[in-house]
């Protein structure tokens, strides 16, 4: 039974496998990359690969989107005047895994300890429910744990460095601030108004230092991941309906009717003279 | 759309093929080629793509004004309905004014004058608590018919009406009616066809598109 089981799935997989190949060899979908600069005070230059890809690039600045096959990229950060990928290196180099028809941000930050790193966030495309919107936060800040309020409110709880969490709501624009993890003041960050809109991604960033004071916001919005409502339920009793036959019958009524009567006189005779033979 | 999937191409390319397009930056012997290069020209960097940059700030972020429609007149139907913004049921779908003779607008819908996307107002063709309404007549709709939706902050946009359609809920286009890309439109949409007694819905949806008229009109 069990063998049998497995021997079913194992078919299974097989079968799914080979369903899958060919649909996604044939429908390789580029990756979309962004970057974002968020280590402050230092303009950076991006090499992909070996080549310069985003020159004299500044902090609190959102390049892209790249699109591009997926495949796995070398990427390293470096000084502006730097002459090459190896030369007066900065981050990296790192290497940044692109799936099929992925969107990502790669972003250039601080780690807790305030040492210059990379991560690469895989951004959430699915479509949002009717009605809804959504809001990523990511921590990418040289500061400790923190949460996020929504006015005085605790909507995302001891966040870290490099983490990022993902809300659905309803449309809205909440007055975002960050404190330090399990305390309700002083704000870090903020307030500052955050928009939430239908069918959209509103992705915001906490970077730079709490440590040198430079912590800010950067934002990325990524559109078109709404759902329309289910249906237009617009009508209740099946008045307008019966209205609009009784109308109809009201011309071709009186035809109707007549024809009907006259069936019916048909048949009775018919019956009539069937009942007289037997 | 091809503009960008050809910059993601050329992009490729050159990432891809470095060499090929140009843009190595690898420190082996022909680097110091590319260097004696450099020196005879000025410039000793390579052309890097053109790739578009914003400010991340959060002031950077502009969320349009919406403007709700509060007011829809259809002349030559005789409709001239309040409206008010709605959004969704408990099973998902548009929730609409208890009262056929009141219209909603779908609040997350593109507001009046948006730059994109259909402006969706829709209204009971029948209910329990004032009978038939207006949006009964959207069946008449013919193309050529002028519509004039009033905003909330006193401003009015005419449309022109460009198609009738009365399709069985099933299929009703709903990604369509409410798309919130592309050219702006005006969705109308009601129901219609034949009524089921026993679920208390009709089986269609009538709906109605139209385009906004070219602003040279909209002086008064």
């Amino acid at each position: 039974m069990k063998t049998r089981i497995m021997a079913g799935s194992v078919a299974g997989a097989f079968l799914l496998a080979a369903l899958a190949i060919p649909v996604s060899a044939s429908a390789a979908t580029n990756a979309q990359l962004s970057v974002l600069h968020g280590v402050p005070g230092v303009t950076v230059d991006v090499w992909v690969n070996g080549a310069l890809t985003l020159n004299d690039f500044k902090p609190g600045t959102l390049a892209g989107p790249l699109s591009l096959p997926p495949a796995t990229y070398s990427v390293a950060i470096t000084a502006s005047d730097a002459t090459s990928a190896t030369d007066k290196v900065v981050i990296g180099p790192v290497d940044l895994s692109l799936a099929d028809g992925g969107n990502y941000t790669a972003v250039a930050h601080l780690d807790p300890a305030g040492k210059p790193t990379a991560t690469l966030f895989t951004n959430d495309i699915s479509k949002t429910t009717p009605g809804q919107g959504r809001l990523t936060v990511r921590h990418v800040a040289a500061a400790p744990p923190v949460d996020v309020l929504a006015g005085t409110s605790p909507v995302i709880k001891g966040l870290t460095n490099p983490k990022e969490q993902i809300l659905n709501l309803a449309p809205a624009t909440i007055s975002a601030s960050v404190v330090a993890a399990g305390t309700p003041t002083p704000a870090l960050i903020g307030p500052a108004d955050v928009p939430v809109v239908e069918g959209q991604n509103t992705i915001v960033y906490a970077y730079g230092s709490l440590a040198d004071k430079s912590l800010a916001v950067a934002v990325q919005t990524i559109t078109g991941l709404h759902t329309p409502p289910a249906g237009v339920p617009g009508g209740q009793t099946g008045a307008a309906a019966r209205a609009e036959s009784a109308q109809t019958l009201s011309t071709i009524g009186f035809g109707a009717f007549g024809l009907l009567l006259a069936a019916a006189a048909v048949l009775v005779v018919a019956r009539r003279k069937a009942g007289s033979r037997a | 759309m091809t503009g960008r999937a050809g910059l993601g191409a050329a992009l490729a390319l050159c990432l891809v093929l470095p060499v090929l397009a140009g843009c190595s930056a690898s420190p082996a012997p022909p680097a110091s080629t590319a260097r004696s290069t450099a020196s005879a020209t000025p410039a000793p960097r390579v052309t890097v793509p053109d790739i578009p940059r914003v400010d991340a700030s959060l002031g950077s972020l502009t969320v349009a004004a919406v403007v709700a429609p509060v007011r829809i007149r259809f002349d030559r139907l005789g409709i001239d309905m309040r409206v008010t913004a709605e959004g969704l049921d408990a099973k998902g779908a548009m929730a609409l004014p208890a009262n056929a003779a009141e219209a909603g607008w779908y609040r997350y819908s593109p507001g009046l004058a948006a730059p994109e996307g259909a402006t969706v107002i829709a209204a009971h063709i029948d209910s329990r608590h004032d009978g038939i309404g207006p949006f009964s007549k959207l069946k008449n709709a013919t193309a050529g018919d002028t519509i004039t939706v009033y905003g909330a902050d006193g401003s009015a946009v005419d449309y022109t009406v460009r198609e009738l359609r009365q399709v069985g809920k099933i299929d009703a286009p709903m990604a369509d009616v409410f798309e919130t890309t592309g050219a702006p439109k005006l969705s109308l949409v009601t129901c219609g066809g034949v009524f089921n007694s026993k679920t208390g819905h009709y089986l269609d949806n009538v709906i109605v598109t139209a385009t906004p008229v070219a602003a040279a009109t909209a002086g008064n």
